[in-house]
């Protein structure tokens, strides 16, 4: 049976249409990889704050490949998978196509293969690193069978839509790719310059799954979150399309070391992500609801520090490359790109999803008969605040320090960084703790029959 | 002796208990959220006509069981049927008043 797919008997409740899609694995799943993710999201800032002079290294570092590694499929992917496998057949309006042990040796091989990737990195072990690759690109070809297979039984075509089987498919590229160059410096078999490969897999995986991921699930949420209407349904198909046919350029252009194919990709990526971004501003501004809250304030500010990181794109795709600046304005693309856009999209979507998949499995099954808190009274909104704020401001400083050649700011920016994760960590842990002990309104404790209306 | 089964609840009754069946992402009843289309009552037998904010709610299955259970546990109702309805579709405009104030919308 897929997972999600609903019981029979559920009652008198109507058949002829499906009453939303219930929860993955009994949202355990989606659970355990956000928390991986979140765990591998402390280390990494606590990486940070204990060797800020890492970020001033040369993206060629193996210590910075390793931070890189712990970041991006450590964090940031770990916690997307969680969101996908959840979020997915909510918008394709199809149950996973995944049997649940499937999903769970997905979530096996993902907690198996980070450590040896991570640490292999940082010593230089790239056997190691081939094997961690290896396992993780297990894990993508069960998420792309999932994926697959669900886009395939459901009947929903638009770009939301289309944003998930192609973000899973350029996610296996990703991995293919990484564990290519991982077995190629152990073991030297392709005539393609590393770096150049390297660049091309990081495009991969920032563009290719990230970003398309985000291209799609943005005129999900924000329409969903705000209560408004995706507006220009063109312009996100163009948005979506762009990426797809800059990606499409650029990598092989990156890979292959070949200007003209490289500035064509960056120039549609780039035009890609205008389009996208035109019709998320003409969607928000359908919304009812006037003020955003702190998660999609980060998600909308994440989404819009693609345009900076799309210049500083620009111009390393323009400049030549003995630049005197080159290597300085590589760590600050990355540095835009990943706590930056990457960590504030995701971070402001888990400000949702998380209070919701703890609310459906602690309160979901007492509604109705309990008076139970909403979804958005479980977080506290001063550390969301203090969060977001902190985040920011270490951001700033991180990326001028790198940018600027300033040991002192990235040292700042670095322990900045590290307090915005502990404080975005203690919300999510007091989030958690309402599944061990759920609470319920003061002075609620009385079925809901038994009081007055 | 023969029992006495309670007088079945007026529908305004239900309707009041479905202002505690709270949508998790709003914080507010179904009711107020103008999901509750229709609600009739037969004897013990409760009908309700109902809605979701958007086809593929992700908290669906919750919000439906949650009424169902919250009808139950009135007295005087012996069963109850949900027809879930896509027409006419939901929009922010079925908003109670207190609802949207609550929400601060404009």
């Amino acid at each position: 049976m897929a997972v999600g797919a609903r019981p029979s008997g559920i009652g008198e409740l109507a058949a002829q249409a499906l009453p939303g899609m219930p929860l993955v694995a009994g949202a355990t799943l989606p659970l355990a990889f956000i928390a991986l993710g979140l765990a591998a999201f402390a280390a990494g800032s606590l990486w940070i704050a204990l060797e800020p002079a890492l970020v001033l290294q040369p993206h060629l570092h193996p210590r910075v490949a390793a931070l890189a590694h712990l970041w991006l499929p450590g964090f940031l992917l770990s916690a997307s998978i969680g969101s996908l496998y959840q979020l997915m057949p909510v918008a394709l309006g199809a149950p996973l196509h995944a049997r649940a042990a499937a999903l769970w040796l997905h979530f096996a091989l993902h907690l198996l293969g980070l450590p040896p990737l991570v640490l292999a990195f940082a010593r230089g072990h790239f056997e190691w690193v081939a094997l961690g690759g290896g396992l993780l690109a297990a894990g993508a070809v069960i998420l792309l069978v999932a994926v697959l297979g669900t886009f395939r039984a459901a009947s929903r075509r638009d770009a939301a839509a289309w944003s998930f089987p192609l973000a899973a498919g350029w996610l296996a590229l990703t991995v293919l790719v990484g564990l290519l160059l991982a077995l190629n410096r152990r073991w030297p078999f392709l005539s393609l310059s590393s770096v150049d490969l390297l660049r091309a897999h990081a495009h991969l995986g920032v563009a290719g799954f990230f970003l398309t991921l985000l291209q799609g699930t943005a005129f999900q949420l924000v329409p969903m979150f705000t209560v408004g209407e995706v507006r220009r349904p063109r312009l996100v198909w163009a948005g979506l399309l762009g990426t797809q046919a800059g990606l499409a350029v650029l990598a092989p252009g990156l890979a292959w070391h070949q200007a003209a194919p490289m500035l064509a990709g960056a120039g549609l990526l780039a035009a890609g992500l205008a389009g996208s971004g035109i019709a998320l501003v003409a969607t928000l501004r359908t919304r009812r609801k006037p003020a955003l809250d702190i998660g999609l304030k980060a998600f909308m500010t994440g989404a819009a520090a693609f345009v900076p990181a799309a210049a500083v794109g620009g111009w390393l795709a323009l400049a030549p490359p003995d630049h005197p600046a080159m290597l300085r304005t590589i760590s600050a693309y990355g540095l835009l790109l990943i706590p930056g856009a990457l960590s504030l999209t995701v971070l402001g979507m888990l400000c949702k999803v998380i209070p919701f998949l703890v609310w459906m499995r602690a309160y979901g099954p007492r509604v109705g008969r309990y008076p139970v808190p909403a979804a958005t009274a479980l977080t506290s909104r001063r550390l969301e605040r203090a969060w977001f704020a902190t985040h920011l401001a270490g951001l700033v400083l991180i990326t001028a320090g790198c940018a600027l050649d300033s040991a002192l700011a990235a040292r700042l920016g670095g322990l900045v960084l590290a307090v915005a994760t502990g404080l975005f960590l203690a919300n999510a842990l007091g989030v958690f703790a309402h599944l061990r002990r759920p609470r319920l309104p003061a002075g609620t404790g009385q079925p809901l029959a038994t009081r007055s209306p | 002796m023969k029992e006495t089964l309670p007088a079945p609840p007026t529908p305004e009754a239900l309707r009041a208990a479905f202002r505690l069946v709270q949508d998790p992402e709003f914080g507010l009843g179904v009711e107020d959220l103008g999901l509750i289309y229709d609600v009739r009552v037969a004897g013990g037998q409760v009908d309700v006509v109902m809605t979701l904010t958007s086809t593929h709610c992700p908290a669906g299955d919750v919000i439906l069981q949650g009424v169902k259970a919250a009808a139950e546990a009135l007295p005087g109702v012996t069963d109850v049927r949900i027809e879930l309805v896509w027409s006419p579709a939901w929009t922010p405009e079925r908003l109670s008043r207190a609802a949207r104030d609550a929400l601060g919308w404009e």
